[in-house]
């Protein structure tokens, strides 16, 4: 009798941590977003923006990065930023005639992390 | 004293004490009432002014309805008009975020939160004129632009965490 109760205050209780887990994580949203730089000349002047726009991604001070969670997230005054990763495109613009003319931009993938869902009564 | 003088005497205490304590007790809680509605009002506002943004937002992300975007950019220009009738002199507490450095010690709003409405303002027509130009890429751009100047901007100085 004693184990059946010992089971069911287990289980109770692993239900109450699952279900405070849900809670948590339905208040938090993480979003993926893209940022492609403008085009460049040579592969280095794009990474070298793209390092540039990431560092000020990853402090919280690029506006685009910061305007977008406050779409998202407009309830959080405190949404945290995450470079992932920075890619390299090249383009052969229409007057492109040889390897020459090649033109590069670079796209800086960052994660936007903010609370969706404070007290609607937060304003 | 005659039974005629004496009802008169008591319908005039009777009077004032009405008077009173319509002053005492009702115009407070009348007071108290505006505050709250207004409290309230700034709230659903604050969600509308929001899902507008978030629609814009969903129709840039998708290309779609490029008439409904101007609609939602113009209604954001407009909405910010009403930024300092929102905040009227006491309203914060009960629930709500604003930090009372929206007023001065005189209970009128700060210049420094008017400049902050005109900045909505300003970024808001910018979007307008962006959205009526209809490229998807540059509308984007300002959105965001908009949301971190405008909102975040008026968030981080007039918000509080709780």
């Amino acid at each position: 009798m004693r184990g059946i109760f010992l089971n069911i205050h287990s289980t109770a209780k692993v239900m109450l941590v699952l279900m405070l887990g849900l809670a948590v994580s339905a208040h938090a949203l993480e979003i993926e977003s893209v940022y492609e730089t403008e085009i460049f000349t040579s592969e280095e002047f794009a990474h070298k923006r793209a390092t540039t726009v990431g560092l000020d991604i990853d402090r919280g001070t690029f506006d685009i990065a910061i305007g977008e969670a406050s779409v998202e997230c407009p309830e959080d005054n405190f949404p945290k930023f995450k470079v992932l990763r920075i890619g390299i495109n090249s383009y052969w613009l229409p007057n492109s005639v040889d390897a020459e003319d090649k033109m590069y931009s670079a796209t800086v993938i960052y994660t936007i992390n903010c609370d969706v869902a404070r007290t609607s009564s937060s304003k | 004293m005659l039974l005629s003088n004496k009802i008169s005497v008591v319908s005039i205490i009777s009077w004032m004490l009405l008077i009173v304590s319509h002053f005492i007790f009702v115009v407070p809680v009348s007071a108290d009432t505006d505050r709250k509605a207004i409290m309230k009002y700034r709230q659903l506002w604050m969600e509308i002014k929001g899902q507008h943004n978030q629609a814009i937002r969903l129709l840039v992300k998708y290309q779609m309805a490029p008439n409904q975007l101007i609609s939602h950019a113009e209604t954001l220009a407009e909405m910010s008009d009403d930024m300092l009738f929102l905040f009227p002199p006491g309203s914060l507490g009960g629930g709500s975020r604003a930090l009372p450095t929206i007023w001065d010690n005189n209970g009128k709003i700060t210049r420094d939160f008017i400049m902050q409405t005109e900045i909505m303002r300003g970024e808001s027509e910018k979007l307008v004129a962006i959205a009526r130009a209809g490229n998807y890429k540059t509308i984007k751009k300002q959105l965001f632009t908009y949301a971190s100047k405008a909102c975040r901007g008026c968030h981080m100085r007039y918000r509080g965490e709780d």
